[in-house]
C-alpha cells in the first residue's frame, strides 16, 4: 500500500513555478510595465505643464449657472445645457502641445474610393471638401437655431405656468432634446467645414522607427536579439497601417469593422498565402505588444466612472455582467464542454463585458492563445455589428422607452463604439445612458483580469491534490496585471482628487485621450497584426469544431440580453424612476 | 503553405485580395443599400461621424460627452418646481 503511494506520487507532475530578480529586467510582463509607465509618466509631465488658462475660473462660472437652472426647473433647461457644453470644450488636449502630439501620431485618416486620401490631401482638395460641406452646414446652422428659438419658447411657457404644469414641462422637454438634437447635426456638419491638408508619410515613418527602438530595448534585455526584432518590425507596421486604412475606409465604418478586426485578417491573408518571412517572425512579439498596451489601458480604468450615472448604472453593469460572465463559463464547462479553458474564458469575457477589450485582458490573463483571441474578436465582432443594426431597430419598433433602450445596448453591444452610434441614432438622452452603461461596463474589466489571473494561477493552473502556497500564486501570477491596477489606482486616484471637472479636462481629455490612448491603440493594433501574421487558418479550424463557441457566445448573449433588460426595467422605471425622469 | 511555389502562394495572397475587394467595395455597399433599416443606421454614421469600430470607451469621442453629461446630471439633478 505505502509502496503503491509512493509510486503514485512520483508519477504526478510537481509543477513549480519560480521567479527571480532577474525577471524584472529579463521577463516582458516587467519590460510591459516599465514601458507602460514610462509613457504615462511623460504624458502626465507634458499634459499637467499645460493646463488650459483660467480653467477652474471657468468651472466655477458654469458650475454657478447650472447650480442655479437645476434649482429653478424641474428639467434641464437650455442654459443648463449651454453651461454643460461650455465646460466640456475645456480639454487639455486641445492645448498647442496636445494638438502637435494628435497630429505626430495620426492614423491613416477617412477615404471612400482612393486610398491616398487616407494618406495625404492637399489645400486644394480641402478647400474643395469644405466647398462641398458648406450648404449642408449652413443648412444645420439654421435648424439648430430655429430649433434653440422652439425650445427657449416651449421652456418661457413652462416658466410661466410656474413649472406646475405637467404638460408645458414635458413639451419643453421634448422640444429641448430636439434641439439637442439639431446641435449635434450642426456640430458634425461644422467638423465636415473644417479640412485641413495633410501628408502622414513622413510621420508615419518616424512612428515606425520610434516604436521599433522603444521595443527593442526591452527586447534587448528579454532575448537578446534586438536586431533580428527591428528587421521584421516593419512588416508588422506595415500590416497595422494597412488595417487602420481599412478601419477608415467609409463603407468599413458603416460596419463598425475596426483596425483590431482588419489587423488580424491582414496579418491572416499575408501568413497563410505568400507566407510570413522567417526574418519578420522575431518581430511577431504579441504579448510584448498587448501586455504594454494592456499597462496603458489600466490608467484608462477610471474607477471613479463607476457612479457616473448613479446607482441604476451600477446595478445594470457591476451585477448583471459578472453573473452573465461566471454562468457562460460554467455553461461552458459543464453542458458545451468546452475542449479548452482558455476559449471559454475568454468568449465568456468578450461577450459578457466589453468586448474586444475584455477579451484582450482575458486572454493574457489567463494565458490563452492567440488563435482563442482572435476566435473570440471574431465572434464579438460578427455580432456587434448585427446588434448594433437590430437593436435600435427594435426599440423603436416596440416603442420601448429610449432611456431602457439606450441602457439594454450599453450593457449587451460589445463594443462602444457601436453602442454609440447605436444610441445615438436613437436620441441624445439614449446615447448618454447606453454610452455611459458601456463606459462603466469597460471599468470592470480591471477587476475581470485581475479575478481571472487570481483564478488561473490558484485553480486551474495548480494541479489537482497539490496545495497552493501564496508564493506560487506570486511566481504564477502574470505580473504585468500590476502594472495594469496600479496605472488604474494611480489615475483613478488622481481623478479623483481633481474633481469631476478638472478630472474630466486634466486626465480623461489630457493625459488619456490625448496621449497615452493613442499609443495603447498601435500597440494592440501591432499585436493583432502579429497573431494575424502567426496564424495558420488550420489550427483556428480546429477551435471551432462543431461550433461549439458560437453556440457558447450565442446562449451568453441570449442571457444577457434577458437579464441586462430586466435589470435596466427595474432599475430606471421601477426602483429609480426619479433619477430617469431627471437624465 | 510555405511548402507551395511562390507562384501559387502569390496567385492565392491576390485572390484573396480580390474577394476582400469585392466584400469591401460591391458586397458591403450592396447589402447596406438593400436594407433599408442598414441604411438608415449607415447614412447617421456617416453624418455623426462616430468612431464605430473602436472597442474602448476612451477611444471614441462622444462617450466622454455623454460621461460628463451624466455626471452633471447626478451633480446637479433638476429639483425645481413641478406640478404638485
Amino acid at each position: 500500500m505505502a509502496e503503491n503511494a509512493a509510486k503514485q506520487n512520483s508519477d504526478v507532475v510537481v509543477d513549480k513555478a519560480s521567479s527571480s530578480w532577474s525577471d524584472l529586467w529579463k521577463k516582458e510582463d516587467y519590460w510591459a510595465i516599465w514601458l507602460g509607465f514610462l509613457i504615462l509618466t511623460v504624458g502626465a509631465i507634458i499634459f499637467f505643464n499645460n493646463k488650459p488658462a483660467d480653467m477652474e475660473a471657468k468651472f466655477a462660472k458654469q458650475n454657478a449657472i447650472m447650480t442655479e437652472e437645476a434649482a429653478r426647473a424641474p428639467f434641464k433647461t437650455v442654459a443648463w445645457y449651454e453651461a454643460q457644453t461650455a465646460k466640456e470644450k475645456i480639454k487639455a488636449k486641445n492645448s498647442p502641445v496636445g494638438k502637435a502630439i494628435k497630429g505626430f501620431m495620426a492614423k491613416p485618416k477617412k477615404w471612400t474610393t482612393n486610398p491616398l486620401d487616407a494618406f495625404i490631401q492637399t489645400q486644394a482638395q480641402a478647400d474643395l471638401k469644405n466647398e462641398a460641406a458648406m450648404p449642408k452646414y449652413n443648412k444645420a446652422k439654421a435648424a439648430a437655431a430655429a430649433a434653440k428659438t422652439a425650445a427657449l419658447d416651449a421652456q418661457l411657457k413652462a416658466e410661466q405656468a410656474g413649472f406646475k404644469d405637467a404638460g408645458l414641462n414635458t413639451a419643453a422637454s421634448a422640444s429641448i432634446e430636439s434641439w439637442l438634437k439639431l446641435r449635434a447635426k450642426e456640430s458634425s456638419a461644422k467638423k465636415k467645414i473644417k479640412n485641413k491638408p495633410y501628408n502622414l508619410i513622413p510621420s508615419l515613418l518616424v512612428l515606425m522607427i520610434g516604436f521599433g527602438l522603444f521595443f527593442a530595448i526591452g527586447m534587448r534585455f528579454i532575448d537578446g536579439d534586438a536586431k533580428t526584432f527591428l528587421k521584421g518590425f516593419g512588416l508588422v507596421f506595415a500590416v497595422a497601417i494597412a488595417s487602420y486604412l481599412m478601419a477608415g475606409q467609409a463603407t468599413m465604418k458603416q460596419y463598425g469593422i475596426g483596425y483590431a478586426a482588419w489587423a488580424i485578417a491582414i496579418g491572416l491573408v499575408i501568413s497563410n498565402t505568400i507566407g510570413t518571412p522567417n526574418w519578420a517572425k522575431k518581430a511577431l512579439q504579441v504579448e510584448f505588444f498587448i501586455k504594454t498596451g494592456l499597462v496603458l489601458l489600466g490608467a484608462e480604468v477610471l474607477f471613479n466612472k463607476v457612479v457616473a450615472i448613479g446607482i441604476p448604472g451600477i446595478f445594470v453593469a457591476w451585477v448583471v455582467t459578472p453573473v452573465v460572465l461566471i454562468t457562460t463559463f460554467i455553461f461552458g464547462q459543464k453542458v458545451i464542454k468546452m475542449p479548452s479553458k482558455t476559449l471559454n474564458m475568454v468568449i465568456s469575457a468578450d461577450m459578457s463585458v466589453c468586448g474586444t477589450s475584455a477579451a484582450i485582458a482575458a486572454a493574457a490573463a489567463c494565458k490563452a492563445k492567440k488563435e482563442e483571441l482572435t476566435l473570440a474578436i471574431g465572434l464579438s465582432l460578427v455580432f456587434t455589428s448585427i446588434m448594433m443594426i437590430v437593436m435600435p431597430a427594435i426599440i423603436k419598433g416596440t416603442g420601448m422607452p429610449f432611456i431602457l433602450g439606450g441602457a439594454w445596448m450599453g450593457g449587451t453591444i460589445d463594443a462602444t463604439g457601436a453602442v454609440a452610434a447605436a444610441g445615438a441614432f436613437l436620441s441624445e438622452k439614449a446615447l448618454y445612458v447606453a454610452a455611459t452603461i458601456k463606459m462603466i461596463q469597460n471599468v470592470l474589466i480591471g477587476v475581470t483580469a485581475f479575478g481571472i489571473a487570481i483564478f488561473w494561477a490558484t485553480k486551474v493552473e495548480a494541479v489537482e491534490g497539490q496545495k497552493v502556497h501564496a508564493m506560487e500564486i506570486w511566481h504564477r501570477f502574470p505580473k504585468f496585471v500590476l502594472g495594469f491596477l496600479t496605472a488604474s489606482v494611480i489615475f483613478s486616484i488622481a481623478y479623483s482628487s481633481l474633481g469631476s471637472d478638472a478630472g474630466f479636462t486634466m486626465i480623461d481629455q489630457g493625459v488619456l485621450r490625448g496621449f497615452s490612448r493613442i499609443f495603447r491603440g498601435w500597440f494592440f493594433c501591432l499585436s493583432f497584426a502579429a497573431i494575424g501574421l502567426a496564424t495558420n487558418f488550420r489550427e483556428l479550424k480546429h477551435y471551432f469544431k462543431g461550433g461549439k463557441p458560437l453556440i457558447l457566445y450565442v446562449c451568453g448573449q441570449s442571457l444577457n440580453l434577458c437579464l441586462t433588460l430586466i435589470m435596466a426595467y427595474l432599475m430606471f422605471y421601477v426602483v429609480f424612476p426619479d433619477i430617469t425622469s431627471k437624465i | 503553405m510555405e511548402n507551395k511555389s511562390l507562384s501559387i502562394r502569390i496567385v492565392s495572397f491576390l485572390a484573396t485580395c480580390s474577394i476582400i475587394w469585392a466584400m469591401v467595395f460591391v458586397a458591403g455597399p450592396m447589402l447596406i443599400d438593400t436594407t433599408p433599416a442598414f441604411r438608415t443606421l449607415a447614412d447617421f454614421v456617416v453624418e455623426s461621424d462616430i468612431e464605430t469600430g473602436e472597442f474602448y470607451y476612451t477611444d471614441v469621442e462622444i462617450v466622454g460627452h455623454a460621461d460628463h453629461n451624466a455626471r452633471s446630471s447626478m451633480e446637479y439633478l433638476p429639483h425645481g418646481p413641478g406640478p404638485e
